[in-house]
């Protein structure tokens, strides 16, 4: 199976939101990776036939999706970054009804929910009103209805946003057993998430992916540029306004220990440092 | 063919005198796991018909929809039965906008939500959905016009009261709903709507009276020519509506 992205474009009036992406993708976790308003959310939008490139074309083993519509439609799974509810659906309910929506048959439906719903850990709590339900729960709710239809192609945007660190880890973990057999796209801008479970990766800004490869291909950008040094505390100021800082962390004898992202030294005695995913992210998203 | 057949049986007989060796335990893993993933592949969804559809549809429709449009109904029955004559007509045709509106409720209710995203990739997406839950309450709309109508006609009224006051306020209230609703979209939808049905009631009941005398004295052809600007307006709503769900994702984006 091969999702290929072709010159996607979609633009807003003026605002050019997504430019020219190309990129193909089979089986495996793909990650998305960008700042709030790189264009993740429209081109998520655009591979779930949600909205329309304006140009360029989203190709499935050589198809338009636009021309398979259904037939599309029904191998895909997608949890929207904010998806709503009815206020008097209960996660039961809720289940049944995107079931409904996704042309399962009502016996199916009820059989993939409840072993769904097991498995995100929401059964015992299944005829409880979704507004009563915190972030995680209806993060969990919201995969377990993504995964309803069985899809091939899954699609979650910023799925652990929100998300305790325990539930994150869980999360990941669920996504990672979930991509055995299918393509799973999600995107995010918690580096530490796509870095644990992706296989290729896919930087995005304004509108473009600027990087795509493995997370080891991705961090290499970054190689040569990862600086550290240790200052005094008041050094630290000044060098934290004046250099792209990563990271900053206080040592035992007072002084102060500077992750610095850039191209050139910074100071005579930075020492280069092996990069990871965060350095690329700030590398890229420094602004 | 003759020897073919010797041939078969030579083989069939060293099949069954040989033992078939036990497949050794990975490959038999490994098959297990093949036969599961092929499993797994198997499409769960089946093409439904539409009738099926649209009784699942109406399956998720809040109680409370049908309820208020069932209670407006016997409000309707109890004007016509405790007042009579032309308070009784005026009182259901401010009932028309306000029934209407139930159904406006219901068919913009993925936007107010925040559901329309989640809808819109799912098989049968927001366009169908929209298009089945308005066929539904056009259906819920014809019925209760119908005995609107038959109240009115019981009470003594004649075909103009019931284009006037029944099926004209109706055309135009579901009109403009529709062409609110694919114009602005948005989340508090809900509350707009019913001060717009609650508007037109307003409406209808203050200026009906003076309408009715402008009509009065163009006659039958007067009310006939009315009846048919509001399917007509009705009609263009309903095309512009669809016409809508296609853009919608522009639309909606604006709204973020």
């Amino acid at each position: 199976m091969e999702l290929r992205i072709d010159r996607v474009t979609k633009k807003y009036g003026n605002k050019l939101a997504v430019d020219r992406i190309s990129t193909a993708m089979d089986y495996g976790v793909y990650g998305l990776l960008g700042a709030n308003g790189a264009g993740k959310t429209t081109l998520m939008r655009m591979i779930c036939d949600i909205q329309t490139p304006t140009m360029g074309e989203i190709l499935l083993e050589g198809t338009p999706i636009r021309d398979m519509g259904e037939a599309y439609r029904d191998l895909l799974g997608y949890l929207p970054q904010n998806f709503g509810y009815y206020p008097d659906f209960t996660a039961w309910r809720f289940m049944l009804y995107i079931g409904a929506l996704k042309g399962l048959p009502k016996a199916a439906a009820k059989e993939k929910s409840m072993e769904l719903l097991q498995e995100v850990g929401l059964w015992e709590i299944r005829n409880k009103k979704i507004k009563t339900f915190s972030g995680g729960m209806k993060q969990r709710l919201g995969i377990a209805q993504a995964m309803l239809n069985n899809p091939r192609i899954l699609v979650l945007d910023e799925p652990t946003a929100g998300l305790d660190p325990k539930e994150r880890v869980r999360f990941r973990n669920l996504i990672s057993a979930m991509a055995q057999n299918r393509l799973v796209l999600f995107s995010t801008h918690i580096v530490s998430d796509v870095e644990y479970i992706s296989r290729k990766i896919f930087v995005m800004k304004e509108g473009q992916i600027i990087h795509e490869g493995s997370p080891g291909e991705v961090r290499k950008a970054a190689e040569g540029k990862v600086w550290e040094c240790t200052v005094t505390a008041a050094e630290a100021d000044v060098m934290a306004r004046k250099f792209n800082v990563g990271n900053l962390r206080n040592t035992e004898d007072g002084n102060v220990l500077l992750r610095i992202i850039q191209e050139e030294r910074p100071t005579a005695d930075a020492r280069q440092a092996e990069p990871v995913l965060e350095d690329v992210y700030l590398y890229y998203f420094r602004e | 063919m003759r020897s073919d057949g010797r041939e078969r049986k030579e083989i069939t007989a060293f099949l069954s005198g040989n033992e078939a060796p036990e497949p050794d335990r990975n490959r038999k893993e490994a098959d297990m796991a093949l036969f599961r993933q092929q499993l797994q592949e198997l499409p769960v969804s089946k093409d439904k018909n539409i009738w099926v559809r649209l009784w699942e549809q109406a399956e998720y429709v809040h109680p409370a929809s049908w309820t208020v449009q069932f209670l407006i109904v016997l409000a309707g029955i109890w004007l016509a039965k405790g007042f009579g004559g032309k308070p009784a007509i005026m009182g259901i045709s401010a009932l028309v906008p306000i029934f209407t509106a139930v159904g406006g409720f219901e068919i913009s209710k993925a936007v107010h939500y925040g559901m329309w995203e989640l809808e819109r990739s799912c098989k049968y997406d927001t366009r169908k959905i929209a298009g089945m839950k308005l066929f539904l309450f056009g259906m819920c709309d014809l019925a209760a016009l119908t005995v609107f109508s038959l109240l009115i006609y019981g009470g003594g009224g004649s075909f103009m009261d019931i284009c006037l006051w029944i099926l004209v306020p109706f055309n135009i209230a579901a009109g403009s709903y529709l062409l609110f609703l694919e114009r602005f979209p948005m989340r508090n939808g809900n509350l707009v709507l019913l001060c717009m049905g609650c508007g037109m009631a307003t409406v209808q009941v203050s200026f009906g009276k003076w309408l009715e005398t402008g009509l009065a004295v163009s006659g039958m052809t007067g009310a006939g020519m009315m009846l048919a600007a509001s399917f007509l307006f009705l009609a263009c709503a309903v095309l512009w509506f669809g016409r809508g769900k296609e853009r919608e994702d522009e639309i909606l984006w604006n709204l973020e």
